[in-house]
C-alpha cells in the first residue's frame, strides 16, 4: 500500500458507506486498484490532484511530431474534471513541494522515443513521497499512433483511479463546411486528427455513430434526394445504405438491439422508423400527420424521446420503442429541438428556443422534472451528444460567429471550443 | 452539382438529353424529329433561323419571369395570398407548356433545428406541389425536395435574411 492510495481510500472510507455492490465491483479489479476504486462513490465530485511532469524524449527528435504526449495526457486528464493537475517540467526537491502544497499525493512522469516511424512510450505513476511505482504502461507503435496510445494511458489513470472507463478514445463525427459544400468528417475528442469521410461535394447531414466507432450512418443528397449513406471504417467502403421513397434522415443507433431509429417521408409525412441493423424491415411508429423527427434513443432500448408539432409547436415527446405510451415532456415554451437521451439513462438534453429566437441547450430529467439550462451565451446552440461516460456534452454553437463544435460539462460549466476550422455542426460523440 | 442526379425527371426530358448529347461528336445534320428539342444551352448552328430555338427563348423567358420562389412565414407552410397568386401563374404556364415539368424545392430559414427544418421544408413543398396537383397540374409533372435549412438564399442571420429563407424554390426542365 503506498501512502497516495491510502490517503485517498481513507478520504473516502470517512465519508462513504461502503455498500456490498461496490465490495463486489472492487473483485474484480486488482487489489491495488480495487482500493482506490472506492473513490469513485464521490460520482465526480472529489477530483485528485496529481503532479505532472514534462515526459522526456529519450532518442530521437520530438520536432519530428505536432504535439507532446503529456500535453495530450494532460489535456485528457483535466478534461475529464476528474482531476486537478500541478504541471512541472521536472520532478525535484522544488516541484515535490508544489506538488504537494497542491494537495497531489503522486505524479505522473514518461520517456518517449521516436525511430524512424516507430515510438515507444512509457507512462508512470509516481508516489511521491516513497517514489514506488503505483502504475506502469508500456507502448510502442508506428509514430501515427503515439497520440493514441497517449490517450490509452489517460483512460488507464481514469479506470485505476476511479473504476470508470475513460472516454480519451472516444471520436467525434460531425459535419464541415468544406468548399461551399457540407461534407462528414471525424476527429479525436479533443479536436486532433481530423479525417475527412465524405468528398462527393454535395450536401452530407446528421452522421451518427454505429458498432462503436467503426461506422458511421448520414443523410447525403449525392444521388438527389436526401438518403442514408454508411461509411464502414474497416473496411473503407462507403456508400447507400438504403433508400426509400421520399427522404430519410436523422438516424440514431441503439447498441442493446442493433437498430436503427430515424425520420421518414416514405409515407408521405415525416414520420419515426425503426429498422434492424444491417438488415431489417422498417417499421412505423408514429401516425399523427404532424412533423415528427429528430429521434434518439433511451439507452435501454426501451423508449424513444423525439420532437414533434402535433400540437402546434415542436415540443419533446417520449414514447416506447414500438410507439406505444406516448408522453410529453415539455409543456411550456415555443420550440423544441435535437432531443439525446444520455447514456446513463438519467438525462435527456435538447435544444430549447429563447426570447430572442436563440437555441440552447437545456437537460430535463426523463419525468419530465428538474429542467436545466446549460448554456446562455450568445448564438445559437443546437445537437448535443453525449459522452460515452455521460459526463460531457458536445453541441454546436453560433457564439464565436459561424458554427462551430464545443464542449462542456453535463451541468454547463467549463464550455470549451473544440473545432477551429470555419463551419462544423451536427456533432455525435462516438462509443468509447 | 446535383443538377446531374435528378431522380425524378420525367422520361420525355431524359429522351431529350440522350438525343441533345448524340449529334456532339458531328454537327447536327439530320433534320430532327419535329417534337424533340434541343435545349438552349447547346451551341448555335451556324446563322440559321431556327423557329424551335426561338419559340424556346421565349418560354424560357416565360418561365424566368413566371416560377418565382414562394415565402412563408415562421415555422407555416400556409400559403399567403401572394404565394397562391405567383402559383397561379405558374399553373397557366405550365398548363400552356406541357412539356414544362417542375421540381418543388422547400426550405426554411436558420432558427430552429436542421432535422425539424427539413421536415418543415418538405411540408412546405408538399403545399406547393399540392397546390398545383389541385389546379390541374398531373402529379407526374411535379417532384419535391427539401433542403431544410441547407441551402440558403441569403447567407445573412437576421430577420431580412429569414423572410428571404423561408422560401419554395423551382427547377424547371422544358
Amino acid at each position: 500500500m503506498t501512502s497516495f492510495i491510502k490517503a485517498n481510500n481513507m478520504l473516502d472510507r470517512s465519508r462513504i458507506a461502503l455498500g456490498l455492490a461496490l465490495l463486489a465491483f472492487a473483485f474484480h479489479l486488482p487489489a491495488r486498484a480495487a482500493d482506490v476504486v472506492i473513490t469513485s462513490e464521490n460520482k465526480g465530485a472529489e477530483t485528485i490532484s496529481l503532479g505532472f511532469v514534462d515526459f522526456i524524449c529519450a532518442k530521437g527528435d520530438a520536432k519530428t511530431i505536432p504535439f507532446t504526449p503529456h500535453a495530450v495526457i494532460a489535456w485528457d486528464l483535466e478534461f475529464s474534471g476528474r482531476f486537478k493537475i500541478k504541471a512541472a517540467p521536472r520532478f525535484d526537491s522544488t516541484t515535490k513541494g508544489e506538488f504537494k502544497s497542491d494537495g497531489a499525493l503522486a505524479y505522473v512522469r514518461g520517456e518517449y522515443t521516436l525511430e524512424g516511424d516507430n515510438f515507444t512510450l512509457a507512462c508512470d505513476l509516481i508516489d511521491i513521497d516513497t517514489q514506488e511505482k503505483i502504475i506502469g504502461k508500456k507502448y510502442s507503435g508506428k509514430k501515427a499512433d503515439l497520440r493514441q496510445s497517449a490517450h490509452k494511458f489517460s483512460d488507464e489513470l481514469v479506470y485505476q483511479l476511479f473504476g470508470e472507463k475513460g472516454i480519451a478514445q472516444s471520436r467525434i463525427v460531425y459535419v464541415n463546411k468544406r468548399g461551399g459544400n457540407k461534407e462528414i468528417s471525424v476527429m479525436d475528442y479533443d479536436g486532433a486528427n481530423v479525417t475527412e469521410v465524405t468528398k462527393n461535394k454535395s450536401i452530407n447531414l446528421m452522421p451518427t455513430w454505429v458498432d462503436g466507432k467503426g461506422k458511421v450512418l448520414y443523410t447525403s443528397y449525392a444521388g438527389g434526394q436526401p438518403q442514408f449513406y454508411l461509411k464502414d471504417f474497416e473496411s473503407g467502403k462507403n456508400g447507400v445504405f438504403f433508400t426509400s421513397k421520399g427522404m430519410n434522415t436523422s438516424p440514431g443507433y441503439n447498441k442493446m438491439d442493433k437498430e436503427i431509429v430515424y425520420a421518414s417521408t416514405m409515407d408521405g409525412n415525416t414520420e419515426i422508423y425503426r429498422r434492424g441493423f444491417p438488415d431489417g424491415k422498417s417499421q412505423r411508429l408514429t401516425f399523427s400527420g404532424s412533423i415528427e423527427t429528430s429521434p434518439s434513443w433511451s439507452p435501454n432500448g426501451y423508449e424513444i424521446v423525439f420532437i414533434s408539432d402535433r400540437g402546434g409547436k415542436p415540443m419533446v415527446y417520449v414514447m416506447d420503442r414500438d410507439g406505444s405510451n406516448l408522453r410529453a415532456l415539455t409543456h411550456e415554451g415555443d420550440y423544441y429541438g435535437s432531443p439525446s437521451w444520455s447514456p446513463k439513462g438519467d438525462r435527456i438534453a435538447f435544444a430549447a428556443m429563447d426570447e430572442g429566437n436563440n437555441l440552447n441547450i437545456m437537460t430535463i430529467s426523463p419525468d419530465g422534472k428538474d429542467q436545466a439550462k446549460l448554456t446562455t451565451q450568445a448564438g445559437s446552440n443546437e445537437n448535443p451528444s453525449w459522452s460515452p461516460d455521460g459526463r460531457h456534452i458536445v453541441f454546436m454553437s453560433t457564439r464565436t460567429g459561424g458554427p462551430e463544435i464545443f464542449m462542456m460539462d453535463a451541468d454547463g460549466k467549463n464550455q470549451k471550443r473544440i473545432s477551429f476550422s470555419g463551419g462544423n455542426s451536427m456533432p455525435k460523440w462516438s462509443d468509447y | 452539382m446535383n443538377l446531374k442526379h435528378w431522380t425524378l425527371v420525367g422520361l420525355s426530358a431524359l429522351a431529350i438529353a440522350g438525343c441533345a448529347k448524340k449529334p456532339k461528336p458531328e454537327p447536327v445534320a439530320e433534320p430532327q424529329p419535329p417534337r424533340m428539342d434541343e435545349p438552349a444551352r447547346t451551341p448555335a448552328e451556324p446563322p440559321k433561323v431556327d423557329e424551335e430555338a426561338l419559340r424556346r427563348q421565349r418560354i424560357q423567358a416565360r418561365v424566368s419571369e413566371v416560377f418565382k420562389p414562394v415565402y412563408f412565414a415562421y415555422d407555416q407552410s400556409t400559403l399567403s395570398a401572394e404565394g397562391q397568386s405567383t402559383l397561379q401563374e405558374i399553373g397557366k404556364l405550365m398548363k400552356e407548356v406541357p412539356e414544362i415539368t417542375a421540381r418543388v424545392e422547400g426550405h426554411a430559414d436558420e432558427k430552429g433545428s436542421n432535422d425539424y427544418n427539413l421536415a418543415l421544408g418538405e411540408r412546405r413543398a408538399k403545399t406547393v406541389n399540392d397546390y398545383l396537383t389541385s389546379y390541374g397540374i398531373q402529379g407526374t409533372r411535379l417532384s419535391t425536395i427539401s433542403y431544410g435549412e441547407e441551402k440558403p438564399a441569403s447567407e445573412g442571420h437576421d430577420e431580412s435574411a429569414w423572410s428571404k429563407n423561408r422560401r419554395v424554390e423551382f427547377t424547371t426542365t422544358f
